[in-house]
């Protein structure tokens, strides 16, 4: 067999090249966005929405200078401990942890007065929670009238949102979810998980395909473009595994199926379209160049080092600048790859400020 | 023929607390007050924080708890084993709702009560959550629940609490007092909408509740025929921005000496 001098690979850039890309790269310097469909601007205003992994984002928008956008961040005569407490500002309005793209879809369309559920309010010892955001307010709301009222304002903000955001940072989450038998209505974790009641006639397992998934998105995006025709968008896939699956398998190949269908969802909607982006936070998380460092003990929290590295990629590529958080110990916060798993040595932020608010985790205690 | 000799054990009421204290020593000293019975009698050697400085609780090095001094001395001084039985009023801490929101510092806000949701509400305010103002208030009052489970260990005959009296309903009077005293040196400062002002007053009424209960203290929400039929404090017992005059002090002490009189031990 001759030589091959026309091999089209010999053209293609260094991170096309595993070997050159990760093999011969510092785990912390590996930045897997070889471009960008379009940059940002510190003034453009940035919505944020999604599951647990998004609120990093807000974080580090908030504290980096970037514009991020909230319309419902509460009023100042409360503080900024309760405002915290009560959620304001977690999230660019106060919708709580997005898993799904139908809930994505079925929060517009509730926004719109589009889709009323069936399911209107649980009633709990402590007061009333609303079923599409059950832990948006500690204790629930003290009585229906005010439910009902912070409902309307919510919705209000929402609609201010998606109407006067520039971009739109989307994290995929889960595929997994719990729907109304009634109408279809999808929660945010499973009735009866930390909060409300299960009912088996009411409430039923759905686990969204790669069509579903991608037609949510798809019809939740076009909704968005029609109501604010210049807006940009960036996808995301959270790199959380699932905390828990309700199909009759292994934990760890939910995961690894949620993951792949959100992934290729997002990748499939992205590529044909030049408003959308796919930002690969999830391969800098999961990537087994970090040999799994960029993970907590318990192999499904991020660490703060994880999060920066994929903060200072986001920043990097759309702001084209450093972010001030993006301090020399954390070069050596993750170790090359010959080192092993050193990885999570550096904690720059304190495990208080990194708090994320995470529904899903309700799973566990209510699983104990 | 002898003499009757009273069997009836007279009894003694201790009243101590912060600035609202002074309606009820205006109308003690002025003779405005006088009680039913000569078995009962009254003192109040704690009235405002220049008397009674300080926290309602301190700790100490190793962080135990430890009533506040001035109260200490008084406690010591009427301890629960005498001659009488006596009883402990306190009339602290009456606005922390004032500190939250007697004046508008920033946006308008406004929120809903349970129990309350006839109230009106301000549309144009942004909506607070009651659970969240509720918090604001406690916060303030973290010293008062500590001080009335120390109390209620001590052996004393009784032990109540009077809530503040309810809000001033004209804004413009509330407005003049705090400028005629100088507690507002900007013009601009706005007096919070007078609904607002009285639903921080039942939010605060409903945690004082909760403190007492869980203390095994009585509490007193409600001076009777002391408010107007919107609730808030009737004119005529009007004093300040924020207190009650002699009048309000005479009907409190009223209340206060037929409680102790009926006190179901």
């Amino acid at each position: 067999m001759g030589k091959s001098y026309n091999c089209p690979y010999r053209e293609m850039p260094a991170t096309s090249n595993w070997r050159k890309a990760i093999e011969a790269v510092k785990a912390n310097d590996v930045d897997p966005v070889v471009s960008v469909k379009f940059g940002l601007e510190s003034s453009e205003k940035i919505a944020t929405a999604g599951s647990c992994f998004a609120q990093h984002v807000a974080r580090y928008l908030k504290q980096e200078g970037g514009s991020y956008f909230v319309t419902e961040p509460g009023n100042r005569v409360l503080g900024s401990e309760i405002l915290e407490e009560f959620n304001y500002g977690t999230f660019s309005a106060r919708y709580g942890n997005i898993y799904t793209t139908r809930q994505l879809l079925q929060l517009i369309k509730r926004a719109y007065g589009e889709f009323v559920p069936n399911d209107d309010v649980w009633v709990t010892e402590d007061g009333f929670v609303d079923p599409f955001r059950p832990f948006i307010q500690p204790g629930g709301f003290g009585s229906l009238r005010e439910y009902r009222l912070d409902r309307e304002r919510h919705f209000a903000a929402v609609r201010s949102l998606f109407e006067e955001m520039d971009v739109f940072v989307f994290t995929l989450g889960l595929t997994e979810c719990w729907e109304s038998t009634v109408d279809g209505a999808v929660y945010p974790i499973c009735p009866g998980c930390g909060v409300g009641n299960f009912d088996p006639t009411l409430h039923r397992f759905k686990n969204l395909n790669f069509s579903e998934t991608y037609a949510d998105l798809q019809s939740a995006l076009s909704r968005l473009f029609d109501i604010n025709p210049n807006l940009k968008v960036i996808l995301t896939v959270s790199p959380v595994p699932l905390v828990a699956t309700a199909e009759p398998r292994h934990v760890l190949s939910s995961t690894t199926y949620s993951k792949s269908v959100l992934r290729a969802v997002a990748g499939e909607i992205a590529e044909k379209d030049q408003r959308i982006d796919y930002f690969p936070s999830y391969e800098i998380i999961t990537g087994n160049y970090s040999r799994g460092g960029y993970y907590e003990k318990d192999l499904r929290s991020v660490t703060e080092p994880g999060v920066n590295h994929v903060m200072r990629t986001l920043f990097a590529h759309y702001y084209g600048r450093e972010i001030a958080s993006y301090r020399p110990s954390h070069k050596q916060a993750v170790a090359s790859n010959d080192r092993g798993p050193k990885v999570n040595v550096v904690e720059t932020a304190s495990s208080k400020a990194a708090r994320v608010v995470c529904d899903e985790e309700n799973l566990e205690t209510a699983m104990s | 023929m002898e003499a009757l000799v009273s069997t009836v054990k007279a009894k003694r009421v201790i009243i101590f607390g912060h600035s609202h204290v002074w309606a009820l020593r205006a109308a003690w000293k002025t003779g405005s007050f006088t009680p039913n019975t000569d078995h009962f009698s009254l003192e109040i050697p704690l009235c405002g924080t220049k008397q009674f400085p300080g926290d309602l609780i301190n700790y100490n090095a190793r962080g135990a708890e430890q009533i506040n001094a001035a109260l200490l001395s008084v406690l010591n001084t009427h301890p629960p084993a005498g001659a009488n039985d006596v009883y402990l009023a306190s009339v602290c801490q009456g606005n922390a709702y004032n500190a939250v929101g007697l004046l508008l510092e920033g946006p308008a806000f406004d929120f809903v009560v349970p129990g309350y949701e006839a109230l009106p509400l301000n549309d144009g305010a942004d909506l607070v959550p009651f659970g969240a103002i509720k918090s604001l208030i406690q916060r303030q009052c973290i010293g008062l629940t500590a001080l009335m489970h120390r109390l209620s260990k001590l052996g004393y005959a009784g032990i109540m609490h009077f809530e503040a009296p309810p809000p001033i309903e004209d804004g413009d009077f509330v407005a003049e007092k705090l400028r005629q005293n100088n507690e507002i040196n900007n013009s601009t400062a706005i007096v919070n909408d007078k609904y607002v002002r009285l639903k921080l007053w039942l939010t605060q009424t409903l945690i004082m509740q909760e403190i007492c209960d869980a203390a095994g203290v009585r509490y007193v929400r409600e001076v009777p025929a002391t408010s107007n039929e919107a609730g808030f404090l009737a004119d005529e017992y009007k004093k300040d921005a924020v207190h009650a005059n002699f009048l309000y002090g005479v009907e409190l002490l009223s209340c206060c000496e037929r409680i102790v009189q009926d006190w179901n031990h």
